[in-house]
C-alpha cells in the first residue's frame, strides 16, 4: 500500500517530528490518503471530438472538391462542356421550382424524379412479390432448385436493355414496357438471395423446430422467415440498385416522363449543365435509395 | 409422491435401448457408428456418456432425441417406441440455439406454447416462462436478445427452454463444451441443484454427453464409457456412490472421487492405445 | 471325455526360492465313481505339506465344504473368511497361512468332471487380486463383480471394481466372456497407482488373465486373476489350442506370458502335444485338470519351456464351453 501514502497538500499540515506513535501516524497518513482517494477523482468531461468528427467529414470533402477543381480546370477554356460554376447556376435555378407542371412532357424536376421512382416502385414491387416466394420454393425443394435453376443462371447476365423490346411488344406501351423491365432484371437478385437464405437457415434453428415438433407453418413464420430475412434484404438492396439504373435507361429509350427521358430530352436541347445535375440527382437519389434499405436492414440485424 | 399401485420393475426406467445400431450410407460405402448399443436409465438418474471423439456418443444421443432413427435395434421412451422427437424430451444442445430474433422470454415461451399452448391460456404460458428463466437463474434478462447475453447465459436459457417444457428426460449433448472453465464450473453447479429431487418433485432423469471427466463423475450417478469409433459400442459402464449434494471443492481431495477419476482415465487415455494380448 | 479318478499325488514344492506367486496351493478333486463324493486327485502344496497331508485324507459331499459348494451351485466360490462358513481345513489353512480360497467347478453341460481348488497367501509383498465375474443374460447385459479376493492390499482396485460393469468384449473379463477362451492382457494398461491408502509405494496392478468356467445354466461365469510386476500369479501362463477340424488329435499352443522370458509366442512347426501325452495331453482327453510336479521332464515344449525357465510345476487346466474342450491352460510355478 506505499503507494497509498503520498504527501498531498493537507498532509503537510502533519508535525514533522511525529515519531511516537510513528506506525499509527502513517497509518493515519496512509488512511487519510486512501480517504482522498477512495472517491475516485472525477474524470474530465469528453471534449467534444473535433478529431473524429474531422476525420470523418473531411476527407469526403476534400475528395470532392478536388473533383470539382479538376472539373473547373478542365472545362475553363471549353465551349461545349459547361463549368461547375455554370452548372451550380443551373441546378439553383432548377430547385427553385421543381414542381411545376406545364405539360405533359414538361414537367419540374421533382415530378421526374418522382415518376421514375413510381415506376422503380411498381417493378420492384411486383418482383418482390414473385420472386421471394420463389426463393423461398426453391431453397426449400431441392427439386424445384434443379428445375429452375438453369433458367435462372441462362436469363440472369442478360442485360436489362435487351428485355425492352420485348416489354414495348407485348405492352404496347412505354410505362408497361418500362415497369416490366425493372421487374425482370430485378428478380434475379431477389430469387436467389432469398434461396440461399433459405438454404442457409442454421441446422441448430431447424434442431430446435424439430424438437419441439413445431407445425410447417409455424417453422416458415417463426423461424424461416426471420432467419431468412437478412439475406432476403440484401437482395433487395441488390435489386432497388439494378432497378434504378435500369430505369433510367429505360426511359431514355421510351420516352415519357421520368428522370431517364429528361436526361435525354436535355440531351437533345444540348443543355449539357442539366444533364450533368441530373447525373448528380440521380445519383444522390440512388444513394438514399441504398441507405434507406440499409437501415431497414440493420434493424433486422440480430448479432 | 403418489405411490403407484403396481409399482413393476419396468415403469421405472425411463428409458431403455435395445440393441440399437446406426450405419450411416457414406460416398465409401456404410460408415458403422454405433453397434449392440443396450443401456437402460432408470428415472431420476444423471447418466453421463463418455468417449473420444467419433465415438459416437453425439450419435447416440440424437438417437434417443429422435432426431435419427437407428438403422437397428429399438429405443424405448417408458415403455413406448421412440419415433421422431418431441417436446417429451428436452434438449440442449451445445451451441445453445437461441433464435436471435426472439427475446429469452419468447424463446423459452416457444417451448411451452407448443406443449401446453392448447390447454392454458396466455397468462399461464408466461408464467411458465418466467418460472422456468427464474430457475435458471436468468429472471433479469427476460427482455434481452441472445446477442446481448454472454455464452453461458445463453446456455442458461437454453436449458430453460427444456426444462420448460416438463419433459420426461433431459438430454444434454456437450451443453458446457463452449464455455470457459470458470463459467463451466458455475454452470455445472447450477445445473446439479436444479435436478436434484425436491420435496414436490423426483430428481430428473439426464443423459448427458461429455468428454470432460471431472464434470463426468461430478455430475453423475452411473458412467457409460464408450469405445472408440468405427463400429462403437459401450465398453464399460462406472456406477458413482458420491453422496449427494456434491461440493467439487471438498470432493477434489476425496479419495474415492480420485479413484472415480482415475478409473475413467484409465479407460479414455490408458487402455486406449496399448496392444492386447488375447489367447 | 469320462472323467477317470485318476489320483496323482504329487508334492513336489511350489517354489517359493525366486519370489513368491500369489497362488500357494493347488488342488484337483474328481467326483467318485458313483458320484457322490468330491475326491482328492492331486495337489500341489508347495511349502504346506501337512495341509497337504490332511487334504488328501479328505472328500466332500455335494454342498459340502469349498469344493462340494462350487459343484453345488454350479459356480466358482471364492472364500475369503474360513471362519463360520462350510470350509473344513480352517485350522490347518491358518496354520500355513493360506488366507483365501477359490473353487473353480469344470462342467460339461452339467455334468462335473472334476474341481480345481486353488489357496492363496496372504502377504504383504502381494499385490494381487481374484475376481469373480459373471452375466446374467436374462437380466441385462453387464457382467458385474459377483465377488473378489484382494489381499490385504489393492483395496482401491476393490472400490472401482465393486461398481465396474463390463459389456461383452471389453476388459479382462469382457473379452473371456466373449471368446470363451482364457485371456491373457501382458498390461492392462490401469496405470499405476497407489494400492493402500497408507502406502508410499506406487504399483501398476497391470497384468492379468481370465479364465471363462463352464457352469451349467445361462449365467456366464469369467474368474480374472491380475498381479503386480513383482508378484506374479504364476510364473509363466500359456494357451494351448486343439488343433484339426473335428475330431481334435492334438493341442498347439497359440500363445503366452512368461515372466522370466516375456511374450511366449505361438508355436510354429510341429510342435504338437497329443491326446494324453503329459499333463496337457491327460488334461485334454480327460477334461479333468492335471498337475505335474516335474514340469521340466514333460514332453515336448511343455518341458523345454520349463527347463529353460526354471520352473519346476505344471498346472494343466482345461476349458471347456457347450461341453467341448475349446482350451487347455497350463500354468508353471
Amino acid at each position: 500500500m506505499v503507494s497509498a501514502v503520498f504527501h498531498s497538500p493537507r498532509d503537510s499540515a502533519l508535525p514533522a517530528d511525529a515519531a511516537a506513535p510513528v506506525r499509527s501516524a502513517i497509518d493515519a497518513k496512509s488512511r487519510k490518503a486512501l480517504k482522498q482517494r477512495t472517491p475516485a477523482p472525477a474524470l474530465p468531461r469528453d471534449p467534444f471530438d473535433w478529431r473524429g468528427l474531422g476525420a470523418r467529414v473531411l476527407p469526403p470533402l476534400l475528395g470532392m472538391a478536388l473533383l470539382v477543381a479538376i472539373w473547373a480546370v478542365l472545362t475553363q477554356k471549353s465551349t461545349t462542356f459547361p463549368t461547375p460554376l455554370a452548372v451550380f447556376d443551373a441546378a439553383v435555378k432548377l430547385f427553385a421550382d421543381p414542381f411545376y407542371s406545364k405539360g405533359p412532357n414538361d414537367q419540374g424536376i421533382g415530378w421526374n424524379v418522382l415518376y421514375s421512382l413510381e415506376r422503380v416502385a411498381l417493378g420492384f414491387g411486383l418482383a418482390a412479390v414473385v420472386g421471394i416466394p420463389l426463393g423461398f420454393l426453391i431453397g426449400r425443394f431441392k427439386v424445384l432448385n434443379a428445375a429452375v435453376a438453369p433458367i435462372v443462371s441462362l436469363l440472369k447476365p442478360v442485360s436489362p436493355l435487351a428485355w425492352l423490346p420485348i416489354g414495348l411488344l407485348v405492352f404496347q406501351s412505354a410505362n408497361p414496357a418500362a415497369i416490366w423491365t425493372i421487374f425482370i432484371c430485378s428478380i434475379w437478385p431477389m430469387v436467389i438471395n432469398t434461396a440461399v437464405g433459405v438454404q442457409r437457415v442454421p441446422e441448430d434453428y431447424l434442431n430446435v423446430a424439430r424438437v419441439l415438433k413445431l407445425s410447417e407453418w409455424k417453422i416458415a413464420t417463426r423461424i424461416l422467415l426471420p432467419s431468412v430475412m437478412p439475406y432476403m434484404l440484401t437482395g433487395v438492396r441488390l435489386s432497388v440498385g439494378t432497378a434504378w439504373l435500369v430505369i433510367v435507361a429505360a426511359e431514355m429509350l421510351t420516352g415519357g416522363v421520368g428522370i431517364g427521358f429528361w436526361v435525354w430530352d436535355e440531351w437533345n436541347n444540348l443543355n449539357v449543365a442539366h444533364i450533368i445535375v441530373a447525373i448528380f440527382v440521380i445519383g444522390i437519389v440512388g444513394l438514399l435509395l441504398e441507405w434507406a434499405l440499409l437501415a431497414v436492414a440493420k434493424r433486422f440485424d440480430y448479432s | 409422491m403418489t405411490v403407484n399401485a403396481t409399482p413393476a420393475l419396468n415403469t421405472r426406467r425411463t428409458l431403455q435401448i435395445q440393441d440399437a445400431g446406426m450405419v450411416f450410407p457414406t460416398k465409401r460405402g456404410p460408415y458403422v457408428a454405433l453397434r449392440d448399443i443396450n443401456l437402460d436409465v432408470q428415472r431420476g438418474e444423471f447418466v453421463t456418456l463418455i468417449g473420444h471423439s467419433g465415438c459416437g456418443k453425439s450419435t447416440l444421443l440424437n438417437l434417443v432425441a429422435g432426431l435419427t432413427t437407428p438403422t437397428s435395434g429399438l429405443l424405448l421412451l417408458e415403455e413406448r417406441e421412440l419415433k421422431g422427437p418431441g417436446p417429451d424430451r428436452g434438449v440442449v444442445f451445445q451451441n445453445h440455439s437461441l433464435l436471435p430474433w426472439l427475446s429469452c422470454l419468447d424463446n423459452v415461451l416457444l417451448a411451452v406454447e407448443r406443449v401446453f399452448g392448447d390447454r392454458e391460456n396466455k397468462r399461464q404460458l408466461h408464467d411458465r416462462a418466467l418460472a422456468a428463466l427464474e430457475l435458471v437463474g436468468m429472471s433479469h434478462a427476460v427482455v434481452k436478445r441472445p446477442h446481448e447475453i454472454s455464452g453461458g447465459m445463453k446456455q442458461r436459457v437454453g436449458i430453460a427452454r427444456a426444462l420448460a417444457m416438463e419433459p420426461k428426460m433431459l438430454l444434454m449433448d456437450e451443453p458446457f463444451g463452449a464455455l470457459d472453465a470458470l463459467t463451466r464450473a458455475r454452470l455445472q453447479d447450477e445445473l446439479m441443484k436444479i435436478v436434484a429431487p425436491a420435496a414436490t418433485s423426483p430428481g430428473a432423469t439426464v443423459l448427458m454427453v461429455t468428454h470432460d471427466v471431472d464434470e463426468a463423475v461430478l455430475l453423475s450417478d452411473r458412467i457409460v464409457m464408450m469405445t472408440n469409433g468405427p463400429a462403437a459400442t459401450i465398453g464399460e459402464v462406472l456406477r458413482v456412490d458420491l453422496p449427494r449434494p456434491r461440493n467439487r471443492v471438498e470432493l477434489a481431495e476425496d479419495r474415492a472421487y480420485v479413484q472415480y477419476r482415475k478409473a475413467v482415465i484409465d479407460f479414455l487415455y490408458t487402455r486406449h492405445s496399448h496392444v492386447e494380448k488375447t489367447a | 471325455m469320462m472323467a477317470d479318478a485318476v489320483s496323482v499325488s504329487v508334492s513336489a514344492p511350489l517354489p517359493s526360492a525366486v519370489g513368491k506367486t500369489f497362488i500357494r496351493v493347488v488342488e484337483v478333486w474328481v467326483p467318485g465313481n458313483d458320484r457322490s463324493l468330491l475326491e482328492f486327485s492331486a495337489g500341489l502344496y508347495g511349502s504346506a505339506s501337512r495341509f497337504g497331508a490332511l487334504s488328501r485324507q479328505m472328500c466332500f459331499g455335494r454342498g459340502e465344504g469349498l469344493p462340494g459348494q462350487a459343484w453345488e451351485e454350479g459356480r466358482p466360490i471364492v472364500l475369503k473368511q474360513f471362519e463360520g462358513s462350510t470350509f473344513r481345513r480352517t485350522k490347518a489353512a491358518e496354520a500355513e497361512g493360506l488366507t483365501c480360497g477359490i473353487a473353480l467347478p469344470i462342467f460339461a453341460g452339467d455334468f462335473l468332471t472334476a474341481v480345481l481348488v486353488i489357496f492363496c497367501g496372504d502377504d504383504e509383498e502381494h499385490a494381487g487380486a481374484i475376481e469373480l465375474w459373471c452375466n446374467d443374460p436374462a437380466a441385462s447385459k453387464d457382467m458385474t463383480l459377483a465377488d473378489g479376493y484382494y489381499g490385504s492390499t489393492a483395496d482401491a482396485f476393490e472400490f472401482i471394481s465393486r461398481r465396474t460393469a463390463f459389456r461383452k468384449g471389453n476388459g479382462l473379463p469382457g473379452m473371456a466372456w466373449e471368446s470363451g477362451l482364457p485371456v491373457f492382457i501382458e498390461d492392462l494398461g490401469k496405470g499405476a497407482g497407489f494400492l493402500r491408502a497408507d502406502s508410499a509405494v506406487k504399483v501398476g496392478i497391470n497384468r492379468g488373465f481370465a479364465i471363462p468356467c463352464s457352469t451349467p445354466g445361462e449365467t456366464a461365469h469369467v474368474l480374472a486373476f491380475l498381479s503386480a510386476l513383482a508378484t506374479p500369479i504364476v510364473r509363466r501362463f500359456e494357451t494351448w489350442l486343439p488343433f484339426g477340424q473335428g475330431h481334435a488329435e492334438c493341442l498347439y499352443r497359440s500363445g503366452g506370458f512368461c515372466e522370466a522370458t516375456g511374450t511366449v509366442s505361438e508355436a510354429g512347426g510341429d510342435d504338437f502335444i497329443e491326446r494324453g501325452q503329459g499333463c496337457l495331453g491327460r488334461a485334454f482327453i480327460s477334461g479333468v485338470p492335471a498337475l505335474g510336479g516335474a514340469a521340466a521332464s514333460e514332453p515336448g515344449a511343455v518341458g523345454a519351456a520349463a527347463r529353460t525357465a526354471g520352473l519346476q510345476s505344471l498346472v494343466a487346466l482345461p476349458v471347456l464351453r457347450a461341453g467341448r474342450l475349446v482350451a487347455v491352460v497350463a500354468w508353471y510355478f
